[in-house]
């Protein structure tokens, strides 16, 4: 009936024919989980446990267990540490990363409480700064856990005792940093001036790590992330890791984590176990040199536009999606009411490639921190969070009510342009005069965001259908930039009309 | 005429200055925007055409920017909406709404600064709400201003965000000690940040850190003070509510165990709840140590275990602490290898 009013209006306004319109709503239904009432219902981690009950981390250090059929809460542990990541066992223990530990929990007398937290590995520094986030907790088929460590922010300052050797490279010493140091009666405010943004000066702070099992050791798996809300392991043992806009991260983005890797923000250099900055304030190294150690992330989704606070990841099912299975993604955003898909693609051996938001509809609301399926993957579950941020809080639930809609699965760069592959043969694709295709580059420097440099619209030279297929070509195209491409939503197919209009292709490579 | 033009200039000017500082009939009120989009105190009273003076601080630690705008009484939502507007014309007015239900608005306020203003409450009384509406922001950042009414307790005051009744409900369960013995992780004052606070029976309580593995103070008393208000993006250190009547000084360097070989440092492996009390272990070179404080005759009583001790040990006992074995040697209490797994420290709390 919704439907049928707006487009009776359009109708009427416009004079022309219905123009093509989608609402997620006629596919997902989205409800609410209802949590019990004494709880600060701030969601830091989602798993399920092999009897199909959700197991939930809580802002406040709780560890509940939810039977989704009796629609039930019962308290499993508490008193952890803003715990951001959770990883439910084989066996009934559970293992979650707070701020200062990985920690498994055991119920060994079987009265449905842990009994014995046991410390499975806290070999990093706090610094007792805020932004030293923990977060979590994935593992792949060997067994090994990776977490990722986020870096302080010049918000504040650290505590006079901290966890771990200072690292006072560039002759930035502890006591610059102590923020509550009574004998200076300096406030914060007037210190914070002479530090980098986002600093990582106690061991592995903005780094990977990887726990591998029985080893009480962490290893520096990779370096280079700021604020790493967001890690997944794929079904080939692959880690992905997001991380957020800010100093050194022009854009939020999604890195596809390489062994030994930098991935970019400066600050973990310190920390680099074969090639560690020793001399020298990270931050004030020049960007040109760094650039040569980084490894470009896939996928870039530039602030406001696409992404703000993106978070964690998993693999876009196609029980979800409705889409062609394959190794898309999709990922968690704070500030805005959407999830968004990233589409890989593979140019001269790097992976880079698209994202456009799934689930872009004001009823889920802001906040998506964790992410979790359903046994059957028809749902999604989502955790929302805010930490005084924006964001909001509960868990909401996704669930596709099975009627099929039109996607992309693909976005392939071209030696001209792009091929969109969807799930379904499009008609109505509309004239060249129809789209528009601007791209940017995303400054790699110390400053905060990047703004879009080098904007330009680019020439369309011709728009064409080939069965599932839309071929877009350019006038031109060049390496290292954002393309942001906007499709008409006169696109339209047998399932539906087309469900996302907008991709931002990242193009580190294009085809000669 | 001159003297005519003069004069009036003069009463004019006159009458701005009183205009812009009206006479105050109350104590001023100051309420701050923290960490977490809360306002501080979430709760605020006048009476019923009352005039005071508003200070309004911003002091989150977040750089981010906020304004105090306050709204007529069961307006909360339409402003909430009205707020969510980002046009030249919002900004240029500094978020506040343009909307008939404001009654007074701040400035919008950098971090670390602030703006007054005096206000003069409605004639009429009510629950009244101030909402910072920054956009983004109101969803959760309101407080409420009782005109004419008591406030009620802060946990139970539907007027306020449920956040923030949420940490106050946190705080009342805390005060009333009915599900002791529990313990929490926090940032802690006087400890390493791997703290851990814990709530015995008997109004006991203890920090204990997990870096360098000892107990570093003991209290009685109320558990926890979480503070006004509980910094949601984990930047607070939380402080003992009760007397605190023993530390343990020393730094981080300082453990349990001393065996006069420098190099070795714990490490911890975890602990384990019995009957709700936690009991840690850790390792020590070659010696697995447990510790295990618990409440006895109203004293809090730290009952240590040391396995593999092949020569004497030292333990730090610093104060009046009192030990079942050993003699005392400074800070230091000397253990022999077959006394060393059963010690019992006594914190006697006066």
């Amino acid at each position: 009936m919704k439907h049928l009013l707006t487009s009776t209006l359009c109708s009427l306004l416009l004079g022309a024919p219905a123009m093509a319109e989608f609402f997620w709503e006629d596919h997902y239904l989205i409800e609410d989980i209802t949590l019990p009432a004494d709880i600060d219902p701030q969601i830091g981690g989602l798993d399920m446990n092999e009897d199909g009950d959700i197991v939930a981390c809580f802002h406040r250090g709780q560890v509940m267990t939810y039977d989704t059929s009796a629609d039930k809460w019962s308290l499993f542990a508490e008193g952890l540490h803003e715990p951001l990541g959770i990883y439910a066992e084989k066996g009934g223990t559970v293992v979650v990363v707070q701020r200062p530990e990985i920690t498994r929990l055991h119920d060994t007398d079987g009265d449905g409480k842990a009994d014995f937290y046991e410390t499975v590995c806290d070999d990093w520094g706090v610094s007792g700064n805020y932004h030293e986030f923990t977060f979590g907790l994935e593992k792949d088929s060997k067994g090994n856990f990776y977490i990722a460590l986020g870096t302080a922010s010049n918000g504040s300052g650290v505590r006079d005792e901290i966890r771990g050797e200072w690292n006072d490279a560039g002759g930035l010493t502890h006591d610059r940093f102590k923020y509550n140091n009574a004998i200076e009666e300096q406030s914060w405010a007037s210190k914070k001036k002479g530090t980098a943004r986002m600093y990582a000066r106690v061991p592995y702070r903005g780094c990977v790590l990887k726990v591998s099992p029985g080893n009480r050791k962490a290893e520096v798996y990779a370096t280079g992330v700021r604020t790493p809300n967001g890690l997944y392991v794929d079904e080939h043992d692959q880690l992905w890791v997001s991380d957020n806009q800010g100093d050194w991260v022009g854009a939020s983005k999604v890195h596809r984590i390489v062994e030994g890797g930098f991935h970019g923000h400066a600050a973990s250099l310190l920390w680099d176990p074969k090639n560690p900055v020793t001399d020298a304030v990270p931050a004030s190294i020049p960007p040109a040199e760094l650039n040569k150690r980084r490894t470009k992330a896939p996928f870039l989704l530039p602030q406001g536009d696409c992404g703000n606070s993106i978070t964690q990841m998993t693999a876009l099912q196609p029980e979800f999606s409705n889409g062609t299975a394959g190794n898309n993604l999709i990922v968690g955003e704070m500030n805005h009411s959407h999830l968004s898909a990233c589409l890989p693609d593979t140019v001269k051996g790097e992976v880079q490639g698209a994202v456009y938001h799934h689930l872009k509809t004001s009823t889920i609301g802001a906040g998506n921190n964790r992410l979790l399926y359903s046994p059957d993957n028809k749902s999604l579950y989502i955790g929302k969070t805010h930490l005084s941020w924006p964001g909001r809080e509960g868990i909401k639930k996704v669930t596709y009510k099975g009627k099929p809609f039109l996607v992309a699965d693909r976005v392939q760069l071209t030696e001209t342009g792009f091929d969109i592959t969807f799930n379904a043969p499009i008609t109505d694709i509309g004239a060249i005069s129809d789209y528009l295709i601007e791209s940017y580059v995303i400054a790699y420097y110390a400053g905060y965001g990047s703004p879009k440099n080098e904007l330009r619209t680019d020439g369309i030279t011709k728009v064409e259908a080939k069965g599932n297929v839309l071929s877009i070509t350019l006038d031109k195209l060049e390496a290292g930039r954002v393309y942001d491409i906007r499709l008409p939503s006169s696109i339209t197919s047998d399932l539906s009309d087309i469900a996302a209009t907008r991709y931002w292709y990242t193009a580190h490579q294009i085809l000669d | 005429m001159r003297h005519h033009l003069i004069i009036t200039t003069i009463a004019l000017a006159c009458v701005s200055l009183l205009q812009a500082e009206p006479k105050a009939t109350g104590r001023p009120i100051t309420i701050k925007a923290v960490d977490g989009l809360q306002f501080d105190p979430p709760q605020a009273r006048m009476k019923p055409g009352q005039t005071v003076l508003f200070r309004f601080l911003n002091r989150d630690s977040n750089d981010m920017p906020h304004n105090l705008v306050i709204i007529k009484e069961g307006a909360l939502e339409e402003i909430q909406k009205a707020s969510m507007q980002i046009t030249p014309e919002a900004i240029a007015r500094g978020y506040v709404p343009d909307h008939e239900a404001v009654i007074k608005g701040s400035k919008l306020i950098k971090a670390d600064e602030g703006d007054e203003f005096y206000f003069t409450a409605p004639e009429e009384k009510g629950v009244y709400h101030y909402v910072c509406t920054y956009p983004g922001h109101s969803s959760i950042m309101y407080g409420a201003l009782y005109v004419g009414k008591g406030a009620p307790k802060l946990h139970t005051d539907k007027n306020v965000p449920q956040v923030v009744r949420n940490q106050a409900l946190e705080l009342e369960n805390a005060k009333k000690n009915v599900a002791r013995p529990f313990m929490r992780r926090y940032f802690m004052t006087n400890a390493g940040p791997a703290a851990i606070g814990v709530a015995l029976p008997g109004d006991q309580n203890y920090c204990w850190d997990a870096g360098n593995c000892r107990l570093r103070y003991a209290w009685t008393g109320d558990f926890i003070n979480y503070g006004s208000t509980s910094r949601t993006n984990g930047s607070q250190q939380v402080s003992p509510s009760g007397k605190v009547y023993w530390t343990g000084g020393g730094d981080n360097l300082t453990y349990t165990i001393s065996t006069g070989d420098d190099s070795l440092k714990p490490d911890f492996k975890g602990y384990q709840l019995i009957n709700g009390t936690p009991k840690y272990t850790y390792h020590f070179g070659e010696l697995v140590v447990t510790e295990f404080p618990q409440t006895q005759d109203k004293a809090l009583v730290n009952t240590i275990s040391v396995q593999n001790a092949s020569a004497p040990i030292k333990v730090y006992a610093k104060g009046n602490v009192t030990s079942n074995v050993g003699t005392r040697e400074g800070d230091y209490i000397v253990v022999n290898p077959a006394d060393a797994q059963n010690i019992q420290l006594t914190f006697p709390a006066q």
